[in-house]
């Protein structure tokens, strides 16, 4: 079973996942989105470092997360993402839009 | 029953109920089968397209009754892997659906393009409650 850990710190929060992005993690992890978003949280960045899947759920979960940002003039960083989802992302336009990175390609919010 | 273009590597028939964990334990099986049988090439497009599918026939197909059942057909071998899934709903229009790519920040709706972008061929049956999906094993998208 997948999960997830949220980190916050004033407005950066950090979520590491272990496991897959899919349908069935999307309830769970949506609320936790929406609780640190509501504690401030402006630059969310996702380490997918230990994910294989990512299904349109997973990236209707992350486009709803950065429209959410968009709003309050934050930002979304998807980092560590495998090659397979990697060229997902970019064949669906979204890589730019979510600040995708690769596997040893990070570039971390934080500086 | 479908067929694959040559000899059967994989062959795997199951039913489950419109529930998004015996979802994921298929897929997972699904997975641990294409890399098993040396079919790494296309188990990403595979898995992506199995719960793709699933997902609409349990969700969508079924309206997530769980006493609805969505069956999957899968055959694979070194040239590729035949992909078939089959709701118990009514179908749906699937000549009017849109080809065009969704605007970026849509957060839904991007199934029928997955399905073009992975696989070589798909076809739905008369009334939309199954899809057939064709994937190579050559490299994806």
């Amino acid at each position: 079973m997948a999960s997830y850990v949220v980190e916050q710190k004033d407005k950066h929060s950090s979520i590491k996942l272990t496991g897959d992005l899919t349908a069935e993690l999307v309830p769970g992890l949506q609320a936790a989105l929406k609780s640190t978003l509501e504690q401030g949280a402006t630059e969310l960045l996702f380490d997918l470092q230990d994910t294989v899947m990512l299904d349109s759920s997973g990236m209707g979960l992350l486009i709803a997360t950065s429209n959410s940002l968009s709003r309050v003039g934050g930002r979304i960083q998807v980092i560590n993402v495998s090659p397979d989802i990697l060229q997902l992302l970019q064949c669906m336009r979204l890589a730019a839009r979510l600040n995708v990175t690769g596997y040893a390609s990070k570039e971390s919010l934080h500086g | 029953m479908i067929q694959p273009s040559g000899k059967a590597t994989i062959s795997l028939r199951r039913e489950i109920r419109s529930s998004l964990a015996e979802i994921h334990l298929l897929c997972a099986e699904i997975r641990a089968l294409l890399l098993a049988a040396n079919l790494e090439n296309a188990a990403f497009a595979t898995e992506l397209l199995a719960r793709e599918s699933l997902c609409n026939g349990a969700i969508h197909g079924n309206m997530g009754n769980l006493d609805k059942k969505v069956s999957l057909e899968i055959c694979a071998d070194q040239t590729g892997v035949c992909l078939q899934v089959t709701d118990e709903g009514n179908g749906f229009n699937w000549r009017t659906q849109c080809s065009a790519l969704r605007e970026s920040d849509s957060v839904s709706g991007r199934g029928i393009h997955l399905y073009a972008l992975y696989a070589d061929r798909m076809e739905f049956n008369e009334i939309g409650n199954q899809i057939t999906l064709w994937i190579s094993t050559k490299a994806n998208a």
